[in-house]
């Protein structure tokens, strides 16, 4: 079957990938992560002074700014601040650093849909390019179930999210599922970092939707390690030559 | 043999280390309310408590009330949905229900909560819009729907949905004064489906889940589950915020307990 | 209104719909010689209900109705002034907000608080401060926060504000000199008057002509529905034990001895409604005890 938006081919394939990091030499880290046309940047400040009042004398304190595309922050943002800044939480190691702030800038470039997944991946590779110490790295993905044809699509663009009877954005870390290897089927214990589904639909659609992504942010993973190895290697070769 | 060096009062102690003091708790499966892990508080609902609203109701979740309040304008319809109304709401948190909101503008959970039930109605398609219409193009109905929070016990997501459903529930819209028996041009609102939800706290390492968690209970829990359903049993939300992964078994005890829960509370709702 | 980012955006304006009455509507007045609720004399005042320790939360808090007209109100305090640094003050603050909720009044409300609001909490703070032992908490402040659910008659809210905050400044443990009782008083000519150029929607504005020769009646604690008609009105908050009175506000036109009448009225009416609030603490202590 065709997508909407005509280059891919399958219902659980994603758009392609693209990020870079570095790029703003005044922030700690930044870095920018694509889904297809959807383009996010992100900056990480940190870890550095923090006002008194929000101090935490046993950790760093974590402060997300979310900017849409056009016009002024709205309530979407703040609910997208939330959520980036509660599931970084507990994947930040920030008992290595009390009594300071991190402050991570998000900004949509582009928008073809799935802003939020795009935005948590491009929040940890920058926090690896500012190399803040983390447990763990993240991955989200976004999918609906198709209001026509009540198909699972991966990774939607505006088009194909118009046409959404449910959406799900799921974010899933790199050490905490389970694989076992079950009579001849590897089956896999999803564990969730952050999940948001609205829409109508059923749970057994829920959970499929869940072993799907998890699939597909095996992906993801794969590309944030395979970006962090090419920086590190190019700044190994400026360094050595 | 060692005396221990320093004793407390239980009060001390929740002061001090309120995590510890919950764990103890919690390892014994219950909570220092009294409660067991998966229990929700009593609530009440309360029908049509603002006259001078189109809708109205008032929820009480333990130490949690929120009064919501239908108001039912006129307006011009957006360009792109000219046979479409509006539906307004929103949530309040003032200084008034907790002295953790300070007074101006909305604080972020106000926004958070807000965009999260507005999204909840809107996808889960709650009202058709186009019953709000008066003339195509020109004018249209604008339902504003605002709880109010008047005290604050935790859990504001649940009682502030069930709040709006049950004032949209009782919601009409009046056209013509005097007494009923002039109510032609008047009409109910029509809901497509009843979203209710239930949330529950995920507390420490372990992962504790807690049901319908109070202010204490919050304030030290690490990230929280919202489980939406309507009223043929159909999910309209899952949120899974903050604390460390959670595995499928977790959700899915979460959602088992939610449909328990929202069944009572629709039970409680429809008793008028 | 501008759009309030904030919160979840509606149209950018909107406007009360109209409401049209059928023909052989006929709307109450009050030159039918009876109230509104016609079972009430003018002297009655609306049964009261009055609850303390409904936000958990809060010191202090309380919740009264009157039929309709329906307010909470919480006080937190006393706690620290934030910026305790600048100048010694040897006197605690009282900061009253009240906040009409968006859909108490048959027109909606702003969301954010308007020019009358920001004038009743002044006229709350006047009323109360004289009641509270302010000089036992230096650097401190209260804050007093009421909301209004339901508003029935705009004297009437004002008076079961002031009865209100101070039943709830009393569960909140502040030492007060005494409680302060708030009451309402409308006048409202009964009889229309001889120049017959007068319509009966005025307000304020006492009816066309050199001089009306109607003498109004004195409605106690009048409604949204009586209040269209009245010349003006009083509002009294009143200190039963110490018989003082801490503020009184009054609005439009009426003779001295009207005025004088209806605060005699207003004092006796308060006695009764100091019972009451009274009444509603005692049963609060009994609770606590439980």
């Amino acid at each position: 079957m065709s997508r909407l938006d005509r280059t891919r081919t399958s219902a659980h394939q994603l758009r392609p990938f693209f990020s870079s990091q570095n790029l703003l030499n005044r922030a700690d880290g930044s870095a920018q992560f694509d889904f297809g046309e959807s383009s996010v940047m992100c900056s990480v400040v940190g870890p550095s002074e923090v006002k008194l009042r929000d101090e935490k004398l046993d950790k760093a304190t974590i402060e997300v700014v979310v900017r849409p595309l056009v016009g002024l922050p709205g309530i979407k943002d703040k609910a997208r601040e939330q959520a980036i800044r509660e599931t970084l939480e507990p994947l930040v190691l920030s008992g290595l650093h009390p009594r300071t702030g991190i402050q991570i800038v998000v900004q949509t470039m582009k928008d073809d849909g799935c802003i939020l997944a795009t935005a948590f991946n491009a929040t940890i590779l920058a926090l690896l390019d500012a190399g803040i110490p983390l447990k763990s790295i993240l991955g989200a993905v976004t999918c609906i179930v198709d209001n026509n044809s009540n198909e699972i699509l991966l990774d939607p663009t505006t088009e194909e999210l118009a046409n959404a009877k449910s959406t799900h954005t799921f974010v899933f870390d790199n050490k905490s599922s389970i694989t076992s290897k079950e009579e001849q089927q590897e089956s896999v214990d999803v564990a969730t970092l952050y999940s948001d589904s609205t829409g109508l639909f059923s749970e057994e659609e829920y959970f499929e939707c869940a072993q799907i992504c998890y699939k597909a942010v095996q992906a993801v993973h794969g590309f944030i390690r395979t970006a962090v190895q090419k920086k590190l290697e190019k700044e190994y070769q400026q360094i050595h030559s | 043999m060692a005396t221990p060096a320093f004793t407390f009062t239980p009060s001390t102690f929740q002061k001090l280390h309120p995590a510890e003091f919950f764990r103890r708790f919690t390892t014994e499966g219950v909570r220092p309310d009294g409660r067991l892990l998966d229990s929700f508080r009593p609530t009440t609902v309360h029908h049509g408590v603002i006259s001078t609203a189109n809708g109205s109701a008032m929820v009480r979740i333990g130490g949690t009330t929120v009064v919501c309040g239908v108001k039912a304008e006129v307006a011009e319809p957006r360009l792109d949905a000219p046979d479409q109304g509006y539906l307004v709401p929103n949530v309040e948190l003032s200084p008034m229900c907790s002295s953790k909101f300070r007074p101006g503008p909305p604080s972020e959970q106000a926004q958070a909560v807000s965009e999260a039930i507005n999204r909840v109605l809107k996808e889960s398609k709650v009202l058709d819009l186009k019953d709000l219409c008066i003339e195509e193009g020109k004018a249209v109905w604008v339902l504003y729907v605002d709880a109010v929070c008047v005290a604050y016990d935790g859990n504001i997501y649940d009682a502030a949905l069930a709040a709006i459903m049950a004032a949209l529930n009782n919601g009409t819209i009046k056209v013509s004064g005097g007494t009923a028996a002039n109510d032609e041009n008047s009409f109910k609102l029509k809901l497509a489906r009843t979203p209710l939800s239930a949330t529950f706290a995920i507390f420490d390492t372990t992962l504790t889940i807690l049901a319908d968690p109070n202010v204490t209970e919050e304030t030290i829990s690490d990230g929280q589950i919202s489980i939406t359903l309507d009223e043929t049993g159909l999910l309209c939300g899952v949120t899974k915020i903050g604390a460390a992964s959670c595995s499928q078994r977790v959700l899915k005890d979460c959602v088992q307990s939610a449909k328990k829960r929202t069944l009572q509370l629709r039970g409680i709702m429809n008793q008028l | 209104m501008a759009a309030d980012r904030k919160r979840v955006a509606g149209p950018e304006t909107s406007v009360a719909p109209l409401v049209e009455y059928p023909i052989d509507h006929q709307p109450w007045t009050p030159f039918t010689e009876k109230r509104h609720n016609s079972h009430r004399q003018p002297e009655d005042l609306r049964p009261i209900y009055l609850k303390t320790g409904l936000i958990s939360e809060a010191n202090g808090s309380a919740y009264i109705e009157l039929e309709k007209t329906k307010l909470t109100c919480g006080v937190y305090g006393p706690r620290p002034i934030k910026r305790a640094g600048q100048g010694f003050s040897d006197r605690g603050t009282l900061n009253c907000e009240i906040k009409f909720a968006t859909f108490s009044c048959v027109k909606r409300r702003g969301t954010m608080r308007d020019a009358q609001e920001k004038e009743l909490s002044q006229i709350l703070s006047q009323g109360l401060t004289p009641a509270v032992r302010l000089e036992l908490f230096p650097k401190s402040n209260v804050d007093i926060y009421i909301t209004v659910l339901e508003s029935d008659g705009w004297g009437s809210c004002v008076a079961a504000a002031f009865t209100v905050a101070s039943v709830a400044l009393a569960h909140a443990g502040i030492e007060m000199l005494d409680l302060v009782a708030g009451c309402s008083a409308s006048y409202v000519p009964t009889s229309i008057p001889s120049n017959s150029n007068s319509s009966s929607s005025s307000t304020t504005e006492s009816s066309t002509g050199a001089g009306s020769t109607v003498t109004p009646q004195i409605f106690m604690d009048a409604d949204l529905e009586e209040e269209k008609y009245q010349q003006g009105s009083i509002v009294l908050a009143y200190m039963p034990s110490l018989n003082q009175t801490t503020h009184v506000l009054q609005t439009g036109k009426a003779e001295g001895s009207i005025i004088s009448q209806s605060v005699e009225h207003c004092v006796e009416a308060c006695n009764k409604i100091f019972a009451v609030m009274n009444h509603a603490l005692l049963e609060s202590i009994d609770q606590k005890k439980l």
